[in-house]
């Protein structure tokens, strides 16, 4: 168990962490602890080191943000990531698409949902 | 931020860990180091991650192992590409000295045994299967030497077993063999043995010069902190001593295997007395 103490079920923050710690970096570089009490402040809850920093190798790899070491001062150093600007875009596009979706299912559960599409219909047997 | 974490060990075993992650549990780190060390990454990408670590436990002030679970499942889930050469060429390459260095201490035994006693040496079909079957055996254990060194750190008693019954099999072709193949006087295997040990040696050390050094320090990611070697020991200039040049040698088998040579002289000394 990776992501605890929260009220939100782990799957979904599984698949909106990603949005949520490129968000955290918009305004300015920070590192990794910063990341996750930003996170938490904002109610998303804790996310553990464990979940943390692979999905922050994973943004790296995918040229989303970089990183740098900072010597710390009177403290620990500390490896600050920045959004490139792959990532900015990147952000604004998922952001858009994370709306939709979810305007959508706000939609389905209020049952007010239009199809979009001819999906057929599952046979039902009298 | 949190304290450093005090370590009443005593000894030097976690003295890397304590010194690049003095907020991390010393035994976590060096679990963590092992697996990665296991998974083929450098002492730079080693070091790097383990700061990372400590950075997160020291503004946290969570231990590692709350905040990120078990020591090994973590360094796989950071799925970090190794920088170093871990080709099976490369690993030839590192393990050539080795393998050239064993046929010539075979070659000087059995010549040195056979001038004690006063006979030719007689090279038969058995004693070459059996040296074929060690050096297939050398060839297996640097290709699969991921699954070795896992069995050498989490079942060593498993390992040792294995290795022992690998060097009866590689014994066996020697004994039954009786065919001889070449006849020759002793002094040309006792030549020939120390002259391939003499060339081995040059070669490992040619490719010292080439690469610096094998050794794969684990380093800060800070340029200004002093890179660690594996024993614990800070290598700048005023700590390169004797001492931790002998520590750096006994870890390469290209310089055993002479030592061990030596010894083996000694020993069929006495035998034939």
């Amino acid at each position: 168990m990776v992501i605890s103490d929260q009220p939100w079920p782990s799957d979904w923050l599984r698949g909106v962490l990603e949005l949520c710690v490129l968000r955290a970096l918009v305004d300015d570089a920070t590192y990794g602890y910063a990341i996750a009490a930003r996170l938490a402040d904002s109610g998303l809850g804790t996310v553990k080191g464990g979940t943390l920093y692979p999905l922050l190798i994973r943004l790296q790899n995918a040229d989303l943000i970089t990183a740098q070491w900072r010597a710390g001062d009177g403290g620990p150093g500390r490896k600050y990531y920045e959004l490139t600007a792959e990532g900015r875009r990147e952000l604004s596009r998922m952001t858009a698409q994370w709306s939709r979706f979810t305007e959508l299912t706000t939609a389905i559960l209020a049952g007010s949902a239009a199809p979009t599409h001819a999906i057929p219909s599952p046979e039902v047997n009298p | 931020m949190s304290s450093p974490i005090e370590h009443h060990d005593g000894s030097r075993r976690f003295a890397v860990e304590q010194s690049l992650a003095p907020h991390v549990d010393a035994r976590w780190a060096e679990d963590f180091v092992l697996e990665l060390r296991l998974l083929g990454l450098s002492g730079e990408q080693i070091g790097a991650a383990l700061s990372e670590v400590e950075s997160h436990c020291a503004d946290s002030g969570e231990p590692a192992a709350d905040a990120f679970g078990d020591a090994g499942e973590y360094a796989r889930s950071l799925r970090l590409v190794p920088h170093i050469d871990v080709s099976v060429r490369a690993l030839l390459r590192t393990v050539g000295p080795v393998v050239v260095e064993f046929v010539g201490m075979t070659l000087l035994l059995w010549g040195f045994t056979a001038w004690r006693r006063g006979e030719h040496l007689e090279i038969t079909g058995g004693q070459l299967v059996g040296l074929a079957v060690v050096l297939l055996a050398i060839a297996a254990l640097v290709q699969w030497s991921d699954a070795v060194l896992r069995l050498a750190v989490h079942r060593p008693v498993l390992l040792w077993g294995v290795l022992m019954v690998g060097a009866g099999l590689g014994m066996a072709p020697a004994l039954l063999g009786s065919g001889v193949l070449a006849r020759v006087a002793a002094g040309w295997g006792i030549g020939i043995g120390a002259a391939t040990i003499v060339c081995a040696i040059g070669w490992a050390m040619a490719q010292y010069r080439t690469s610096g050094t094998l050794a794969d320090p684990i380093t800060s990611p800070f340029a200004t902190t002093r890179p660690f070697e594996q024993s614990g020991s800070p290598t700048g200039p005023a700590t390169s001593n004797a001492h931790s040049r002998l520590t750096t040698l006994a870890m390469h088998p290209e310089a055993l295997i002479p030592v061990w040579t030596v010894i083996m002289l000694a020993v069929t000394w006495w035998l034939t007395r």
